[in-house]
């Protein structure tokens, strides 16, 4: 909090800060001015009403009266100045309305609008036309108080509706106070805290009423004072307080702020130096410091860090940076509760200010808190850095925290405190619709909920899963899908590390960095190659922060490439080969060396789940302790791509024809088939027939020239091997094991002269 | 009788779980991660590495982290252990933003008429609940960072 304090020391130094009188969103519920992003919009029923205000001086003076439209019955009161535009034509024009008669001044275009709202019907043609500009600086008399309200005109008056004379109350609205604090007009609010009139509203019956109740009083006031020329319900989107729900006012308080303009070009600046994700970004957030007004950085609360305003003898606000840092060593020592346990005089003598001198009630807006963490977090902490490299929030922090502390940090620094900005989506349900805890949302929102039942390591999964720069959707339904997927991934590493039971530390040592042994065969530097890519690609996607790359193409690399591919077609050789068997030890390795990256590279997403993989690898070491593996291979291996990738043709023609077989009962499962390729010999030039057999897991191979693959399959002659249960040329050929092909042979008689 | 080759395969063996049980288990992870201060082994293996530090933006200390919340702090724990694992030193130093009116609504709205002091007090230990609250269930999720030291809007220095 001293922080806080200090770097509204510095704002103040700056010139920064200054206090005025400003109408401000205010919460009457909360009796607090808010942010802009304190404010939301509800749709409500108003009364809109047209009034008119007799024109009491200038040429029209007696003869006609200007005729206004408004939606807040309730700032009529306040009214001081009447609004036109200069160009736009308006009208001097009798109207009649059930044998009453007005001559009424009002826009050209919005006569027909009128006629339609409240039944006057123009007679006879218009009595004068004259551009807005001729109507400046005549009087009208108020239709409530003894007093004229001036005619000015403004560039915000628009055609859209009303009568092209807007009722201005420089209190009680943003344009209302700039017109009339340009003009001298007092920024006149006789409203308090609680939204009730004061007693300066003027009308004894009206003080201390709510003013969204007062409305239909001043309704029928108008009505008996026949100023009332028409009423109207009107909808609208109206701002509302988050917190309270109460419809806000706009209401001039004495406030404090932190002057935009001076820091406005300096921000948009340092905004395009900075990496927005997704890119819309920087247009959002050029967009909101743009059009940002100054920064209302007081609050009439109590939880908060003090607005460190003091108060001379006679009243008069001080800001003094020198004394705000004071305070700020003893808040550093005593926290911020000190200054509202010592009173005036404790506080003065303790800070060494004159005699005298009072403190303010105020606290400090919390986006300035946390706005200005980038001071007193990155800048002070010794383990971090400022500015940082990165920050990351959900969209709506374009508005809010992005925003503030890119104003905070311009001020101190005149640059932005973040390198990279990252924005999310909302998590939305299947209908689009936001989730939230605030709001009538009836399913289940806390994370805990789900961690309980599916676990963090399925929720991680879900992070991960989805492109977060659009809104996230998100149900129960989703977690099946997931499920599905966890459990092709976990199943994937149990078969890996089931396949390495037998596998020697050292001979993972042994091979040390080279990828391939002798005995590699093409499945595997197939295999290690496709690993490469994977590593690459998902390191890639690590560094652009792109986690549903990550999640797809490990999960594709699961479930394809060494689910149905790898694994299958290895697992001949896993089982049956001797142990030590140099394409079994081959195979292994690269098992081993996939299983380990695996581990490694879902660690960010499946925090749990790549621990506990990593730790059946036998170290002690945490897999986060670990780095990312690293791409082996300078180039990707062309020769196996090609090569397996032909296969991979081949293997969906051979698989046709075994589907084939298999519903004609000609064979029960691929390893009774002999299969008759034919093909060009070239999409299989140097892969031996044994291999050739192990990739199309097939009995028995036949290869025969032709242009056009095809297969053919036949139910294969040979006998069946009772170990490994392929039908080979060779079963049936030994007089020990007649029952056992010459592989299996080898492996069972080393087996009996080793024990 | 056929000999029983079957012994001599080598079929698959592992004690790796074929069933998860996350919700059980993950609980035993992360007691040992406490236990071996794995937060702060990480930042001495990175010790000299690049620094690359993503900035917490706090949230309020108010209420359960919900779906919304999980999903920032998850995103933002990728994003921090990835970088770890592609060398760079990355501290993760998590914040709550404890003033303001979400916090100082509830408390009026349970007792009016307190004096600043009360409520301020009272607005200190309801942050101070969630922020325990919240700290448990981001833990939870298997995210890392400084836990045990967090930056508080409402600390006095």
């Amino acid at each position: 909090m001293a922080e806080i304090l200090r770097v509204i020391a510095t704002f103040v130094e700056k010139g920064l800060v200054y206090v005025s009188k400003k109408p401000v969103f205010w919460s009457s519920g909360a009796q607090t001015a808010l942010a802009e992003a304190e404010v939301e919009y509800q749709e409500r029923d108003d009364q809109a009403v047209f009034v008119k205000f007799p024109i009491a001086t200038g040429q029209l003076a007696g003869k006609a009266s200007i005729a206004i439209w408004t939606t807040t019955p309730w700032t009529l009161p306040a009214n001081l100045v009447i609004a036109v535009d200069a160009k736009e034509i308006y009208v001097v024009q009798e109207f009649r309305r059930e044998g009453v008669s007005e001559v009424l001044v009002l826009a050209d275009k919005l006569v027909d609008a009128f006629s339609l709202a409240t039944g006057f019907q123009p007679t006879g043609e218009p009595m004068q036309t004259f551009p807005g500009t001729k109507l400046e600086g005549f009087g009208a008399q108020h239709p409530l108080l003894p007093r004229t309200s001036m005619i000015l005109t403004a560039e915000f008056v628009t055609m859209d509706t009303g009568t092209g004379a807007v009722h201005v109350a420089p209190g009680h609205g943003e344009d209302d106070y700039a017109l009339g604090s340009k003009n001298g007009f007092p920024i006149f609010s006789p409203v308090d805290d609680h939204g009730r009139y004061t007693e300066e509203v003027g009308i004894p019956e009206l003080v201390g009423k709510y003013v969204f109740d007062a409305n239909r009083d001043i309704v029928r006031m108008l009505r008996d004072r026949e100023v009332l020329l028409g009423e109207q319900n009107f909808h609208h989107s109206y701002p509302y307080c988050w917190r309270s729900k109460t419809p806000i006012i706009f209401r001039a308080v004495d406030q404090f702020f932190i002057r935009i303009d001076d820091l406005r070009a300096a921000a948009l600046d340092a905004i395009t130096k900075v990496d927005w994700i997704p890119l819309w970004g920087e247009n959002r957030i050029a967009g909101t410091v743009e059009s940002r007004p100054d920064w209302v950085i007081s609050r009439q609360r109590s939880w908060g860090v003090p607005l460190p305003v003091f108060y001379s003898g006679s009243g008069e606000p001080i800001l003094n940076a020198n004394w705000i840092r004071r305070l700020a060593d003893l808040v550093a020592v005593r926290g911020s509760n000190v200054w509202f346990e010592l009173s005036d005089s404790e506080l003065a003598r303790e800070l060494g200010l004159p005699p005298g001198t009072t403190k303010g009630s105020d606290t400090i807006d919390v986006w300035i808190d946390s706005g200005v963490s980038h001071r007193a977090v990155c800048a002070r902490r010794p383990e971090l850095h400022d500015p940082a490299e990165m920050y990351l929030e959900a969209t709506d922090q374009h508005r809010g925290w992005f925003q503030s502390s890119l104003m905070t940090s311009v001020a101190l620094n005149n640059r932005a405190p973040y390198k990279t900005c990252v924005t999310h989506g909302f998590v939305v349900d299947l209908d689009g619709k936001k989730i939230s805890k605030s709001s009538t949302y009836d399913k289940p929102v806390e994370a805990s909920h789900f961690v309980s039942k599916h676990g963090a390591d399925l929720v991680r999964l879900w992070a991960s899963s989805i492109n977060y720069t659009d809104d996230v959707p998100f149900s129960e339904e989703m977690f099946t899908r997931l499920g599905d997927t966890y459990r092709r991934m976990r199943n994937t590493l149990r078969i890996l590390h089931g396949n390495l039971f037998d596998l020697l530390v050292s001979d993972v040592a042994d091979v040390g960095s080279r990828s391939t042994t002798a005995a590699t065969t093409l499945i595997d530097r197939w295999i290690v190659d496709r690993l490469d890519g994977v590593i690459g690609e998902c390191r890639a996607a690590y560094e652009s922060f792109e986690f549903h790359k990550v999640y797809h193409t490990i999960n594709q690399f699961c479930a394809v490439d060494l689910s149905s591919l790898y694994i299958d077609i290895t697992k001949d050789r896993m089982y049956c080969d001797a142990p030590n068997s140099p394409r079994r030890r081959a195979t292994q390795l690269a098992m081993h060396r996939i299983y380990d990256a695996l581990c490694r590279l879902l660690a960010p997403v499946l925090a749990f789940t790549s621990e506990e993989a990593w730790r059946y690898l036998g170290g002690n070491a945490s897999v986060h302790l670990q780095l990312f593996p690293e791409v082996r291979a300078s180039q990707r291996d062309t020769y196996v791509n090609t090569a397996v990738d032909r296969l991979l043709k081949l293997r969906a023609v051979i698989g046709q024809a075994l589907e084939k077989a298999r519903q004609q009962k000609l064979i029960g499962n691929s390893l009774e088939a002999r299969v008759i390729l034919r093909c060009e010999r070239k999409l299989i030039d140097g892969i031996s027939r044994d291999e050739l057999e192990e990739f199309f897991i097939v009995g028995e191979l036949v290869l025969e020239e032709a242009n056009e693959p095809s297969a053919v399959v036949e139910r294969t002659s040979f006998a069946k091997c009772a170990r490994c249960w392929r039908h080979r040329e060779t079963v049936g050929k030994s007089r020990t094991h007649p029952d056992l092909c010459d592989r299996c042979e080898d492996v069972v008689q080393a087996r009996l002269s080793s024990t | 009788m056929a000999p029983n080759y079957k012994e001599t395969l080598n079929l698959p063996r592992t004690d790796f779980p074929m069933k998860a049980n996350l919700a059980s288990r993950e609980p035993d992870f992360l007691r040992v991660w406490e236990e071996t201060r794995l937060y702060e082994q990480i930042q001495k293996a990175r010790e000299g590495a690049e620094l690359f530090v993503l900035h917490d933006g706090p949230p309020f200390a108010n209420g359960d982290v919900h779906m919304g919340t999980a999903l920032n702090k998850i995103l933002k724990d990728m994003v921090v252990k990835s970088q770890t694992m592609l060398g760079k030193r990355a501290p993760f130093v998590p914040g709550w933003d404890c003033h303001g009116l979400p916090i100082e609504y509830k408390v009026v709205k349970e007792s009016r008429g307190l004096a600043p002091l009360e409520i301020r007090k009272r607005c200190e230990a309801f942050a101070r609940r969630f922020i325990d609250i919240q700290r448990e269930q981001f833990k939870r999720l298997g995210v890392f960072g400084d836990w045990g030291n967090p930056y508080l809007t409402m600390n006095p220095g």
